[in-house]
C-alpha cells in the first residue's frame, strides 16, 4: 500500500437498526475537501437479544448502499471479521453501527514537515471528552 | 465481497501498542469491554503460570511416609535414636 496519511478506525453507534444517512452529507464534505478518505467501511447490527452481525456495504438496502457507496472509491478490506466481533461486543442491543476506516489526508503535509525537520511522531493519543471533563472538574 | 479473514485491526493495534510503548488508541466502551475480556482470560490462565517462589521442601507422601516411619521405628527400637530424636524425625516425616 502506498504511504498513507494517519489511519484511524471510528466505530459509530446508531440507536435502532437503521443506518441513518444523516452523517453522509457531513462525510461527503470532508472527502470533497480532501480532509479524509474512507479506506474501508463495514456495518454492524445487533438485535434485541444481543446477536450481532456484520453487514457489507453491498448488502445494504439500495438507498443506503448508493448513498454510502458515493463516499468510498474502493474498499481496502482492512476491517477484519475479528474487528466486527470485537467491536460488536461494545454495541448496545437493538442498535446498529458503522465501522469507518479513515485516512487523515489533512495530516500528510504536517507529517511530511515533521519528517523533513528530522522529527519523529512518538505517540498519538485521542483525549476523550470524559478525560477533559474530569480534568476540568478537578481544576 | 471482501474476505476479511486476516488479523483484526483492534487486536493488532493493542498488541503493537504494548510493544512500541505507546498508549492504547482504543478507548471508551470498546477498551473497557476488551479489558474485561482479557482480564477474565488472564484469570483462567493463572494455573499455568510458572512459580518462581522457592517452595519449602515438601513432606514425603503416602507410601514413602510409611516406609520411612518403619525404618525410623526400627532405628528407635534398636536404641540408635533417642526418644526425642525419634519424635522429631517422625514429626518431620509427617510434615508436622
Amino acid at each position: 500500500m502506498a504511504q498513507l496519511g494517519p489511519v484511524e478506525l471510528l466505530f459509530v453507534e446508531f440507536p435502532g437498526n437503521q443506518f441513518t444517512g444523516e452523517i453522509i452529507p457531513a462525510l461527503r464534505e470532508l472527502i470533497d475537501q480532501g480532509t479524509v478518505r474512507i479506506l474501508d467501511l463495514v456495518f454492524v447490527a445487533k438485535d434485541a437479544e444481543g446477536n450481532a452481525v456484520g453487514i457489507e456495504l453491498e448488502e445494504l438496502s439500495s438507498e443506503s448502499k448508493d448513498a454510502y457507496a458515493e463516499l468510498v472509491d474502493e474498499l481496502e478490506s482492512l476491517i477484519a471479521e475479528e474487528d466486527v466481533e470485537d467491536l460488536a461486543e461494545a454495541l448496545e442491543p437493538n442498535s446498529s453501527a458503522a465501522i469507518l476506516l479513515f485516512e487523515h489526508t489533512w495530516a500528510i503535509p504536517f507529517r511530511d514537515a515533521i519528517a523533513h525537520s528530522g522529527g519523529q511522531l512518538v505517540a498519538r493519543l485521542p483525549i476523550t471528552e470524559e478525560a477533559l471533563a474530569e480534568i476540568a472538574a478537578a481544576g | 465481497m471482501p474476505l476479511r479473514r486476516g488479523p483484526g485491526l483492534v487486536r493488532t493495534v493493542g498488541r503493537t501498542a504494548v510493544i512500541a510503548g505507546t498508549a492504547s488508541a482504543v478507548g471508551g466502551r470498546v477498551q473497557h469491554r476488551q479489558q474485561e475480556k482479557y482480564a477474565a482470560q488472564d484469570q483462567q490462565q493463572q494455573p499455568q503460570q510458572v512459580q518462581y517462589v522457592e517452595a519449602p521442601p515438601a513432606a514425603p507422601s503416602g507410601d514413602d511416609q510409611i516406609e520411612q516411619l518403619e525404618k525410623l521405628g526400627d532405628l528407635h527400637a534398636k536404641g540408635i535414636l533417642t526418644d526425642e530424636e525419634f519424635a522429631a524425625k517422625k514429626a518431620q516425616i509427617l510434615g508436622l
